[in-house]
């Protein structure tokens, strides 16, 4: 690797490296959650097509399955997907930052650092909530694309992950 | 000065003024809001009203004098003053609000003066605060000496605060300098040269959209198709190759001369002024503006040119705050018609030591076009074959070959000229095709870090990083992968590593 910056007592070698994080894997619970989010839209969605097209208007029979063969198949695929993703999908909590790394095909680290939090959220949804999950939203200034949602954390996880944030901002303050 | 500044510590009213503007932008809404109606009202062949017609111009009336009514209440009801680091606002006519804007919080301070005010004789006041898009305010008619008095008052104060936050260990500060030096004056010639060399195919779009816009809510309104009746009535108007050609040769011009004296009457006689602690900028022929922001609070700032502009070595550069969502990216302050010398002089006063900064250079990877030439140039270029084989078309021949040859040489272009710059301090980037963007930005402004790698990145070792500032985010495709985890750690290093105010 060529040198990146001359001139520095610091290398860049030395520096912790978001590489060698150690990820921590999300709750097994999430990705039941994910998929019947997943599918539960997907298959309403296909639901009111099929009544739509056999009640009300004169669709040719065979336009119409095929419609919903592709859907489904798209459905199957997506859910193939999740599945082989949901492994990539994981957090880790630094001294100073907090990241969050998912995506299959397209894999994003994103990284936060805990004196740019402008505040965090702990949110559940209706599914979640069965599961006894939660998902933890930070957000900085830097616009809603900079912000950083982990999904799939067990609520004490969430709380305790939110309540340690507090703490650091609170004491970052006070120096 | 000292006793107008006493005046705004006790809640008082703006400027009587203020009901006729208020009044003013009541009527502008109404006539935005349902000029398609009027029209129709005006326009109509059958002058004859049935009873349920008649009811509803009442109850329109009635609404309209009601909400009349209610604007003017509003002027008695707004209050605004200053207390010791705030700016405090009550207003509402059926809900009461309380606004409180911390001068720390403040971003931006405008001084504005539409036709309107300037027969009045009053100024509004704007304030831009780091929050989502509701948090600013705005004061709607003062006395020009009150709100150049108030707008001392606030940026004196953000000063006292900059001032003990880093006075430890460096010299005291001199008391508030409020002395200005002129970086940029814009000449009528110098408008003429930036008028003609902006983007006026921009334009001609935009009066396209902005016609059939027209005609569409013109149509609905009168429930017939305005342009089929045109061409009934008109059959010359039915547009042939010539006709197409002529209509394109005049919307150009049209476009042409809308950006220029949109150009003239925004930009006219700008002033661009530095003071220590931050610049001012003066501009406008009708709606004349005064804009103030402080030098501290920069995230980033953009410097772009054009093909025409290049020849004459004429840049735009936008100064980007914290101003949080990217739909308000357009409020950012920006200064056209600035020389190389310029540039330097803002970026160098904005950012403390950046002219001595050592820079390495850093060039994103020939995978770059590799990967995005599948897309915009492969992949129309096999869909438009495939039409024009398979339908007998020739028109699709055009865009099958249009495609992968200016699709190349665009995407050729841009890995090739793409530069990454860093050093300890600053990151810059520059990148472009027919336009060049230059960024520069101190890497403590940054907000969070991302890194993507798509499957043909993994395979190949290679990463785009993007780094989010609260102004604007910079993005760096195709990286080695050792470079941009190297930039990453090197950039939550530098931020995590030292307390610094970033706003």
């Amino acid at each position: 690797m060529n040198p990146l910056f001359q001139n520095t007592q610091l290398s860049i070698e030395a520096l912790p490296s978001v590489a060698e994080v150690d990820w921590q894997g999300l709750d097994k619970a999430y990705l039941r959650v994910d998929l019947i989010g997943l599918w539960f839209f997907r298959l309403v969605v296909l639901g009111l097509f099929l009544a739509y097209s056999y009640f009300v208007t004169d669709f040719p029979a065979g336009i119409r399955w095929s419609i919903a063969g592709l859907w489904v198949f798209l459905l199957l695929l997506a859910t193939l997907l999740r599945y082989l993703g949901f492994r990539i999908k994981g957090y880790a909590v630094r001294q100073h930052d907090l990241m969050y790394r998912r995506g299959l095909l397209f894999r994003t680290v994103t990284v936060v650092p805990f004196t740019r939090i402008q505040h965090s959220e702990v949110e559940q949804g209706v599914i979640e909530r069965q599961f006894g999950l939660s998902s933890l939203s930070v957000f900085t200034a830097g616009g809603s694309q900079s912000d950083l949602a982990i999904p799939g954390l067990k609520r004490e996880d969430a709380e305790r992950i939110r309540n340690f944030l507090a703490q650091k901002l609170a004491s970052d303050e006070e120096e | 000065m000292k006793k107008n500044e006493a005046s705004f510590l006790a809640p008082r009213r703006q400027a009587q003024a203020a009901i006729v503007i208020f009044i003013y932008n009541f009527v502008v809404r109404i006539l935005r809001a349902a000029w398609p109606i009027l029209l129709v009202f005006l326009f109509r062949s059958n002058k004859e009203q049935s009873n349920t017609e008649l009811l509803m111009n009442a109850a329109v009336l009635i609404g309209g004098l009601f909400s009349l009514g209610v604007s003017v209440i509003a002027y008695y009801r707004y209050f605004f003053h200053l207390e010791e680091d705030q700016l405090v606002i009550q207003k509402g006519v059926f809900n009461r609000s309380l606004t409180k804007l911390p001068f720390e919080r403040i971003q931006n301070l405008y001084i504005e003066q539409n036709v309107l005010h300037r027969l009045l004789g009053v100024v509004s006041l704007r304030v831009d605060s780091a929050g989502s898009s509701g948090h600013e305010v705005t004061i709607d008619a003062l006395e020009r000496q009150d709100a150049e008095a108030m707008r001392a008052y606030v940026l004196e104060q953000k000063q006292d605060d900059a001032g003990t936050e880093s006075a430890e260990g460096r010299a005291p500060l001199t008391p508030a300098p409020l002395m200005q030096s002129l970086v940029l004056r814009l000449t009528f010639d110098d408008l003429l040269r930036i008028g003609v060399t902006q983007n006026h195919l921009a334009t001609a779009g935009v009066i396209v959209g902005t016609v059939f816009g027209f005609l569409f809510t013109v149509a609905g309104a009168f429930e017939q198709d305005l342009v089929k009746t045109l061409i009934e009535r008109w059959p010359m108007l039915k547009p042939g190759f010539w006709g197409f050609l002529i209509l394109a040769g005049m919307l150009f011009v049209l476009a042409f001369f809308l950006t220029l004296m949109r150009t003239v009457t925004q930009h006219y006689d700008l002033q661009f002024f530095e003071s220590r602690e931050g610049f001012q900028l003066k501009a406008g022929l009708f709606n004349r503006r005064e804009a103030s922001m402080q030098k501290r609070k920069i995230q980033l700032i953009r410097w772009t040119d054009n093909p025409l502009r290049r020849l004459l070595g004429l840049f735009r550069v936008s100064i980007h705050q914290a101003i949080s969502g990217s739909e308000r990216a357009a409020e950012q302050i920006s200064i056209p018609g600035c020389k190389t010398r310029q540039v330097d002089d803002v970026v160098h006063s904005s950012f403390e030591e950046s002219a001595n900064a050592e820079f390495q250079q850093h060039t994103i990877s020939r995978a770059y076009f590799t990967w995005y030439i599948r897309f915009y140039a492969l992949l129309p270029a096999v869909v438009f074959g495939a039409l024009w084989y398979f339908l007998q078309e020739p028109r699709f021949a055009l865009p099958a070959i249009a495609f992968p040859v200016l699709g190349a040489l665009y995407l050729w272009t841009y890995q090739r000229r793409f530069r990454l710059w860093l050093s300890e301090e600053y990151l810059k980037t520059e990148e472009g095709v027919l336009g060049r963007t230059a960024t520069l930005l101190p890497i403590y402004k940054v907000q969070s870090v991302r890194i993507r790698q798509s499957f043909f990145q993994r395979r190949r070792d290679l990463a785009s990083v993007q780094l989010f500032t609260a102004g604007g985010s910079v993005y760096v495709p195709f990286l080695p992968l050792g470079l941009a985890q190297a930039l990453q750690d090197y950039v939550l290093y530098r931020v995590e590593s030292r307390q610094e105010d970033w706003m």
